[in-house]
C-alpha cells in the first residue's frame, strides 16, 4: 500500500512539512489549528447524536482526545479526516457505553434553529427520518449530506467498505423516499 | 436516472445543512480549561523525567560505593587465585582446603 504524500499545514506562521512532526503541539497550537473544523465537528456529531444534549460532552472527549494523539496528525493525510475518525469513534464509544438508539424527540429543537419558513417542515421531516437510521447509517449519512465527504473518504474514517457504504446511502435514499413521498 | 439521483442527494444535502449549530462558547472554555491542565500535566512530567535518569546513576553510584566492598570476599584480599580441592572432614566440622596463591614464588628454594 502506498502512502499519499501529506498536504504541507500551516501553524503559528510556519509551513510544516510532511518530514516534519508536529508534535509536540502547545494547547493553543493545536486549537488554532483545529478551529477551521469545530463547526462542522460540533455539528455532526450533534446530528449523529439526535441533537442530545451529551453532544457537547462527546465533542469535547473528540477533542481531548485528538489532543492526546496529535502525534499522529502527521499521519493522517488531511487533518479534518483524522479530526472526524476520532469524532466518527468518539460517538461509537458512546453508543456503546449508553445503549441508546431509539429516535429521541428533538422537533423543538429544530423549530428553534430552523428559518421559519417553507422548508423549516421538510427540515424537520428529514431529521425525523435520519433518526430512525441506525445508529451507523446516520452517520454514514450524514458524513456523506452534511459533511460532504467522497465515499473513499468516508470509508477512511468510519472503516466500513465502499460497497457497504453505497448501500446503507441507497436505504437511506429509499427510506426517504417512502417516507417524504410529496416532495421526493 | 442518474441525474435524478444527484439532484435528490443535493436536495437532501441543502435540507440536512439548513439547521447548523454554533459550537457553545461554555464548551470551548471548558475544553481549553481541561487540555491546559493536560499540557501543564505533561510537562511536569516531562521534568520529572528528565531529572530520574540521572537521580537513578546517582543512586547506582552510591549503592555500588557503598555495598561492593562488602560483596567482595575475603578470600581474595589474601591474594587466592583458585581454590584447587577441598576435604572435609566431616565428623570433626572441619574443611580443607587447597588453594593457589597469586604471590606464591616457586622459586623461594632458590
Amino acid at each position: 500500500m502506498s502512502l499519499k504524500p501529506f498536504a504541507p499545514m500551516i501553524l503559528s506562521g510556519k509551513k510544516i512539512t510532511s518530514r516534519e512532526s508536529m508534535f509536540p503541539l502547545t494547547c493553543t497550537e493545536f486549537l488554532n489549528l483545529v478551529a477551521p473544523h469545530q463547526h462542522k465537528l460540533f455539528n455532526f456529531i450533534s446530528k449523529a447524536l439526535n441533537f442530545s444534549e451529551d453532544a457537547d460532552d462527546v465533542y469535547q472527549e473528540t477533542l481531548l482526545r485528538a489532543y492526546k494523539y496529535r502525534k499522529n496528525i502527521r499521519k493522517q493525510g488531511s487533518l479534518k479526516n483524522w479530526l472526524f475518525t476520532v469524532g466518527n469513534n468518539e460517538i461509537r464509544r458512546y453508543y456503546n457505553k449508553t445503549k441508546q438508539a431509539g429516535p429521541k424527540e428533538f422537533s423543538g429543537i429544530i423549530e428553534e434553529l430552523a428559518a421559519p419558513d417553507d422548508e423549516s417542515a421538510k427540515i424537520q421531516d428529514i431529521y425525523e427520518v435520519a433518526a430512525g437510521f441506525k445508529e451507523k447509517w446516520r452517520r454514514v449519512f450524514y458524513l456523506f449530506y452534511y459533511n460532504k465527504f467522497t465515499l473513499r473518504e468516508i470509508a477512511g474514517i468510519t472503516g466500513i467498505r465502499e460497497g457497504n457504504l453505497k448501500f446503507i446511502l441507497n436505504q437511506c435514499r429509499e427510506e426517504i423516499k417512502i417516507k417524504i413521498r410529496s416532495e421526493f | 436516472m442518474k441525474n435524478k439521483q444527484i439532484d435528490f442527494d443535493k436536495r437532501i444535502a441543502g435540507l440536512v445543512s439548513g439547521i447548523e449549530q454554533p459550537v457553545p462558547a461554555k464548551i470551548n472554555s471548558r475544553i481549553k480549561l481541561n487540555l491546559e491542565q493536560i499540557e501543564s500535566r505533561n510537562s511536569l512530567n516531562s521534568k520529572f523525567l528528565f531529572w530520574l535518569p540521572a537521580s537513578v546513576l546517582a543512586a547506582a553510584a552510591v549503592f555500588l560505593l557503598l555495598i561492593s566492598p562488602g560483596l567482595q570476599s575475603g578470600v581474595n584480599d589474601h591474594g587466592i587465585k583458585e581454590i584447587r580441592t577441598y576435604l572435609v572432614l566431616k565428623d570433626k566440622k572441619i574443611k580443607i582446603l587447597w588453594f593457589h596463591k597469586t604471590n606464591f614464588n616457586l622459586n623461594r628454594r632458590k
